[in-house]
């Protein structure tokens, strides 16, 4: 088991070095438009978080990404463009507003958490194309100064350093949410998941245990806002949208939702696919993302990961 | 002798179905009383309100001295109520003893501030319990892989972690084979003296081994209650069951 384990391990370090390598290999559209699918990947974390370790699928965390993405726009146009203080600002900006929600929400399961969390995701995409002030409506918020990585340092401006920025901050942050889901809360969660009934009546706090997994899920995507905002460096109500959210969830079966790196693959994997169509099969996008959700759902119902696992490459469960 | 458990007048509707209609028992500790009765005779409704997983419609349940009739499931777990349901639930994607260190956890004394102390204390007493129950060979085992029966007394085992003074079985022996029926009786027969057992039950055999008195429920009443002699030898009973159980 132990070489298994080194194994994935082994494999994820190639996969990064692989995308570290990138900026060498592409041209600078494509990377720009890497550095944007990364922080779709980061929702995706975020929605994975929910979906396989707490088992509860979200169509709302465009909210909390949406907060992250303003509260970088609003800091960069007051003159704030240091990366620490845009990251830490926008993951906490999310986490407050959904610490301030989550008591309602994670009261409800299944369809209806589904639909409240559709509502609140809508809810924000209407209240941003609303807010002039802060989002510029449907004309978007306007050419943003770009995001300075450390103090002293030279600000983010080539597609290489965006992607590098990017990439760097949504593997610590995945990292980071990998090692949570492993560690004493992170199981207290997915015992939350196997069997709700039966963590109450062993005496844990089951509304607390979601409450703190929906805070800390928003936090990750509230940053994946923030980066969003350095590699376009102009942001759109419409990028906070319902077709993000159903995209995000659809990356997340995709990829496999017990899996986070697979939540990335699959991020990547689906807005690759909805470009591809709309340069090749101009207006059959939907038709073709949801051939492939309906695929994804009966040939792969591990996603990804799942399909990595049966054929080796990753720790099986069962095996001990 | 002191009364842990007082359930006085208790009443649940489901719609216009009275499910529990004025229900009321006294058990003191050490108690080992079996509810028993028909399909739809509120048994289970019963359980699930003394442990809070449904709410009474009216009634009053109090625990050890505190009125508990609106506390929620994890605080009457806290304050030492332990249940099992009836279909086995253990936590499917942990192994044995993860189950056993999860459900310890609420009721773990040990210093919140010595995380690597406070794992191996709950493991060594978590491999106990096993130990306890025959399973320590599936200490590594994922839950999802063991038998219907094993799923069974590795959920007992969790409930005993939180050390309790009030174990609530539904229907333990339900859809046991033989040989596992006997490995629950000497599992049930084996537990401490002062623990007050309050069990749902069907199998006549399980009521008698376990109980020391039986409430027959009928229609969410109170029908009779007595030592399980003198329950099996009531006409009453017979009639209620047409036969089938007495």
């Amino acid at each position: 088991m132990t070489r298994l384990l080194l194994d994935t391990r082994v494999w994820t370090a190639l996969a990064v070095a692989a995308l570290a390598a990138l900026p060498f290999a592409v041209d600078a559209y494509t990377l720009s438009s890497l550095s944007g699918i990364i922080s779709l990947g980061l929702l995706a974390v975020s929605v994975a978080v929910l979906t396989g370790t707490a088992g509860l699928p979200s169509l709302g965390q465009v909210a909390p990404y949406a907060f992250g993405m303003y509260t970088t726009v609003v800091l960069i146009r007051a003159g704030v463009t240091e990366a620490p203080v845009l990251l830490l600002a926008s993951g906490a900006a999310a986490a407050v507003f959904c610490a301030v929600i989550g008591p309602a929400v994670v009261r409800t399961r299944g369809v209806v958490f589904l639909m409240l969390t559709l509502a609140v995701g809508e809810l924000t995409a209407q209240a941003a194309q609303q807010w002039k002030a802060v989002s510029g409506g449907t004309d978007g918020s306007g050419r943003l100064d770009p995001t300075v990585p450390f103090w002293g340092l030279e600000p983010l401006v080539d597609e290489p350093a965006v992607y590098w920025y990017c990439l760097a901050v949504a593997v610590v942050v995945t990292a980071l949410a990998g090692w949570a889901a492993r560690s004493t809360p992170g199981s207290l969660v997915r015992g939350v998941r196997d069997n709700e009934a039966r963590m109450r009546a062993d005496g844990h706090r089951v509304g607390a245990y979601l409450l703190g997994v929906f805070v800390f899920a928003g936090m990750i995507a509230g940053i994946g806002g923030s980066l969003l905002v350095t590699s376009q460096r102009m942001v759109f109500p419409s990028d906070v949208s319902f077709s993000i959210s159903a995209l995000v969830l659809m990356a997340v079966v995709i990829g496999g939702a017990a899996s986070l790196g697979g939540a990335l693959v699959g991020a990547g994997a689906v807005i690759l696919l909805r470009d591809w169509t709309a340069a090749y099969l101009p207006g059959q996008g939907p038709l073709v993302l949801g051939a492939l959700f309906i695929a994804a759902v009966y040939l792969m119902p591990g996603g990804l990961a799942g399909v990595l696992e049966r054929i080796g490459l990753r720790r099986r469960k069962e095996a001990t | 002798m002191t009364d842990l458990l007082t359930i006085t007048g208790l009443r649940r509707d489901f719609g216009s179905l009275r499910a529990v209609d004025g229900f009321d028992l006294t058990l003191a500790e050490g108690d080992r009383h079996a509810l028993i009765g028909c399909n739809g005779a509120g048994k289970s409704t019963v359980l699930h309100m003394v442990a809070g997983a449904v709410r009474p419609t009216g009634g009053r349940i109090a625990f050890a001295g505190t009125d508990v009739t609106r506390k929620p499931a994890h605080r009457r777990s806290r304050l030492g109520i332990a249940r099992t349901f009836q279909t086995p639930a253990p936590l499917d994607s942990f192994t044995c003893l993860e189950n056993l260190t999860l459900a310890a956890r609420p009721h773990d004394a040990t210093s919140r501030w010595r995380p690597s102390r406070r794992r191996a204390a709950l493991a060594e007493r978590a491999t106990a319990q096993l130990a306890a129950l025959n399973l320590a060979d599936r200490a590594d085992t994922p839950a999802s892989a063991l038998s219907h029966g094993q799923r069974r007394l590795l959920e007992i085992a969790m409930a005993l972690m939180a050390g309790p003074r009030l174990l609530l079985l539904d229907e333990p022996a339900a859809g046991l084979t033989d040989a596992d029926m006997a490995r629950l009786l000497e599992c049930l027969g084996s537990l401490p003296a002062e623990l007050t057992v309050l069990l749902v039950e069907h199998h006549q055999d399980v009521v008698t081994a376990i109980a020391d008195t039986v409430t027959v429920l009928h229609n969410g009443r109170t029908l009779t209650s007595g030592t399980p002699a003198e329950i099996a030898a009531d006409p009453q009973v017979a009639e209620v069951y047409l036969g089938t159980a007495a």
